[in-house]
């Protein structure tokens, strides 16, 4: 018996080290295996249709000749957050914001050439004092039920948006709403402001009127709108399929006959199944794979010009952050090119206004900020701390932009004295923080949803709205001035100068510190043609059609 | 494993009541009311957990752009606002009443919404359970008999292994090369129709056996290993039983008790393993909705799931005794 255990006792080791040796390196090969090597090989070309995509362009590729649209087909859509209610006056997520836009249509729309363009109706005309606007609708326009769109719907729906909890801000210029006749908007504001941009607001989409008699719970069980597609099911948090709306205006579309969404917010998992053929599209994939995804024969990239700045915004509760020497040393002291590179993996910007290239009336004089450690160490020298100091870095904990980001910015600050702690919550606790204000240095975003600066400035500049300058304790009257002054014009040149004064004079206060715009990135199957995504962000699902 | 001589004490006093279907019913039901205050607890600690901690569900639901007016106006809707004392006591009211109250975010009653999520969790945890014993005998009883050998020894590392790797790890890897590289299985979801089902919950059920089989093969070897020493296991063979015969008739019915006990203890790894197992694979069943639930601060749908797992474990450990008690009569309810 004891010569029997010590024999099995070295086999033991042997064939441990063994079955050890290949459990470790069995995996990293077939790993290896399943991705091609990104780099060198297929790299540049990044499947044809990506270089065609990018800068905005209108999705249908000019680099693939695919035909004349086709009609037919589904498009099953694996999206990383889908919508959480349909009801368009109370989106405040992009998820729910894109899909209720494919089934509401509002009197304009946002194009992708960073304009609003008329959808339900066929144009406007001002009076000359600049209060009274005139909607003419189109002729034959339905629901997706069959009854008739008429003006009164469209009065029904504007009201109703303005007596929202969540996006009647965007309406507070409005002072009336009336349906002259069936087919005749007239909209009277309180003073002269852009109003196109307000119309096009996704909280401004056209339901009918009185919910067509229904209760508004049963409505929006089952929501009719003008928009190219209906929704015919919904298992909230799991799948939500549209169907195509016979009766939308745009002849021809939508060419699809449904979508279906799929929500699946681990990445790993939605490009698994975007490579297995379960789905045709996802979005957001992770910034590490873009380009294995690239490189992929059956799979396309597209990278969409979008309107999202990521910054930090600094609390000036915490003293050392309300010294603007303190606020340019850290602002001097990042390392933007890094970021890009390091936490996006190149596929970014660096930024230099707080505005994003595809905003109205964006800066571009306004450089990034480049690295200096010698002149973030001068100004850290003249502030209020020149011997440095402890701060907090607020994250949402687990995601791994976020963690790279602040990362990289700790080991800046760290070469100037700052010492940063990475602190990691979760989502909703974050929210809770930045709304109280509790916070000291807090990884930020910002999106516009229409091509309105309004939309986002009063929001970012004005402490009375309740967002970026209250939680920041930032309070610059001249600013909230000339935001307030720039909503009550119809001047597209004044409204040039004033925003552009605001972009320059938070450049030069620095309470936000911009860092980089990213692209909206969509990874699908080559059977998926002319995905359009304006720089907003909604798709324009009705443009898309499907090879065999 | 222990059990079984404490039960052996027991079950002098107790065999003559308990023996019998109805003797069985009656325990288990006695069983069960027992557990009623340990429910109990177990929503009062999961609400004072889920209230307590930071975070708003209407500041989440309004959205960044909400005045502080209407998320207050939203949180006396929902009755948030009240001191935490008087919530509790109106959500046991509610439940008294059957009604488990409505989802903050999809303003739907939460049973319904519980059953529409329930499925895949079923079938996860149900074909973990199988697919872990379908592993784990045969390489038990391969280790037992050849107790010492190489065969053992690997099986044992290997387990050992098994142990440490991450779920999500393992499932990625089993999608990776056995959905992607050879299509012969779905690369995630539910599926349609019961053979739908079946080929997609294979591969998340063999993610979770795969973490639970160490664990049932370490002890389902020391029992039989102890059973083909004991002493009805040589009379047998000096009767001339055969090896393979005896294994499996003797002792693997006493192993088997062992086995259902150490799943039913795992009732509640198991349904830990379902929220990250059913990312991975994108299944839409309840360990997704807990976790996107708790990160809304869903108060309701956080505290009904709660209930539902805690009564879940208890109503199966129950059975669990009542099928060992079946399987091993020495064993009581």
């Amino acid at each position: 018996m004891v010569e029997a255990r010590r024999t099995t006792r070295r086999a033991f080791l042997v064939h441990g080290v063994l079955a050890g040796g290949l459990m470790v390196v069995g995996p990293g090969f077939l790993a290896a295996c399943s991705s091609e090597p990104a780099s060198g090989t297929s790299g540049t070309g990044t499947s044809g249709s990506g270089g065609a995509g990018s800068a905005g362009a209108p999705g249908s590729s000019a680099a693939a000749p695919a035909g004349a649209p086709q009609r037919g087909g589904t498009l099953n859509f694996a999206i990383s957050a889908g919508a959480i209610t349909v009801d368009p006056t109370a989106v405040g997520d992009n998820g729910s914001i894109w899909t209720v836009s494919t089934i509401f249509d509002r009197l304009y729309r946002s194009t992708t050439d960073g304009s609003s363009a008329p959808s339900l109706a066929t144009g406007h005309t001002l009076s000359d004092d600049g209060l009274t606007w005139t909607f003419p609708l189109r002729d034959g326009l339905k629901f997706s039920d069959g009854s008739d769109l008429t003006a009164a719907d469209v009065k029904f729906s504007i009201d109703r948006s303005t007596a929202s909890d969540e996006n009647g801000y965007m309406n507070v210029a409005i002072d009336s709403v009336t349906a002259k006749d069936d087919k005749t908007v007239v909209i009277v504001t309180k003073y002269p402001t852009d109003l196109i941009g307000i119309v096009s607001y996704f909280s401004n989409g056209v339901l009918p009127n009185n919910f067509g008699g229904k209760s508004e719970k049963e409505f929006f069980d089952a929501p009719v709108g003008s928009g190219p597609f209906t929704m015919t099911s919904w298992q909230q948090g799991q799948k939500l399929t549209l169907g195509r709306n016979e009766h939308y205006w745009e002849e021809g579309k939508p060419y699809l006959d449904s979508v279906i969404f799929v929500d699946v917010s681990d990445d790993n998992s939605r490009i698994l199944q975007l490579e297995g053929g379960k789905v045709d599209l996802i979005d957001s994939p992770p910034w590490s794979q873009v380009q294995q995804l690239q490189a992929q024969p059956t799979l396309a990239v597209k990278k969409y010009d979008s309107t999202l700045v990521y910054f930090l915004n600094l609390s000036q509760r915490f003293a050392p952050l309300a010294d603007v020497n303190v606020r340019d040393a850290i602002n001097t002291a990042i390392n933007r090119d890094a970021l890009v590179k390091v936490a996006l993996f190149g596929n970014g910007q660096v930024a230099g206004s707080i505005f994003t290239p595809s905003w109205p009336y964006y800066d571009e004089s306004l450089k990034p900020v480049v690295q200096d450690i010698a002149k973030a160490k001068e100004y850290l020298a003249q502030s209020s701390q020149p011997n440095g100091f402890d701060v907090e870095f607020a994250i949402v904990g687990g995601d791994v932009v976020q963690t790279t980001v602040a990362q990289q910015i700790q080991a800046d600050l760290a070469q100037i004295g700052i010492k940063v702690t990475i602190k990691n919550f979760d989502p909703n606790t974050l929210e809770d923080m930045f709304g109280k204000g509790e916070y000291q240095i807090y990884f930020d975003s910002l999106s516009l949803d229409v091509m309105d600066d309004f939309e986002n400035v009063p929001y970012t500049v004005d402490p009375e709205t309740g967002g970026e300058a209250a939680s920041a304790n930032y309070d610059d009257k001249q600013l909230v001035d000339w935001a307030t002054e720039a909503g009550k014009t119809t001047d597209a040149a004044q409204q040039k100068t004033l925003y552009q004064k605001i972009q320059q004079r938070i450049y030069e206060v620095a309470p936000f510190l911009p860092l980089y715009y990213v692209p909206y990135v969509y990874a699908m199957s080559k059977h998926v043609q002319a995905l359009t995504v304006p720089a907003t962000g909604d798709w324009r699902l009705e443009d898309v059609w499907l090879t065999k | 494993m222990t059990s079984s001589v404490v039960a052996a004490g027991r079950a002098g006093r107790r065999e003559v009541l308990v023996r019998g279907v109805r003797g069985r019913l009656f325990a288990a039901l006695g069983r069960i009311v027992q557990a009623l205050p340990i429910v109990i607890g177990v929503t009062i600690l999961t609400f004072l957990l889920v209230h307590l901690i930071p975070g708003d569900p209407a500041r989440a639901l309004l959205g960044p752009r909400a005045t502080p007016a209407a998320i207050q106006a939203l949180r006396a809707q929902w009755g948030i606002d009240e001191p935490l004392p008087l919530q509790y006591w109106d959500y046991l009211l509610g439940l008294l009443h059957g009604n488990m109250g409505t989802s903050l975010f999809y303003d739907r009653p939460i049973l319904p919404i519980i059953g529409s999520f329930l499925a895949p969790t079923l079938w996860l945890i149900v074909g973990a359970g199988v697919v872990s014993v379908v592993i784990s005998v045969p390489l038990a009883m391969a280790a037992a008999m050849w107790r010492g050998k190489v065969v053992d020894q690997v099986i044992r590392l290997v387990s050992q292994v098994g142990l440490g790797a991450p779920q999500p790890w393992v499932g990625l890897l089993l999608i990776l090369v056995l959905s992607l590289k050879v299509s012969l299985f779905p690369v995630a979801g539910f599926g349609d129709g019961l053979s739908g089902h079946v080929w997609s919950m294979l591969l998340p059920s063999l993610t979770v056996a795969l973490g639970m089989a160490p664990i049932l093969i370490r002890s389902l070897r020391a029992q039989l290993i102890e059973t083909l020493q004991s002493d009805f296991i040589t009379t047998a063979r000096s009767k001339g039983i055969g090896g393979g015969r005896v294994l499996v008739i003797h002792a693997l019915r006493n192993a088997s008790i062992s086995a259902l006990t150490i799943l039913g203890l795992n009732l509640a790894w198991l349904v830990s393993q379902t929220v990250v197992v059913e990312a991975v694979f994108a299944l839409p069943g309840l360990g997704n909705l807990l976790v996107n639930s708790i990160l809304r601060r869903d108060f309701p749908v956080v505290q009904g799931l709660a209930l539902v797992f805690a009564l879940t474990v208890i109503v199966i450990n129950v059975a669990t005794d009542i099928a060992r008690s079946v399987l091993d009569p020495r064993v009581s309810v």
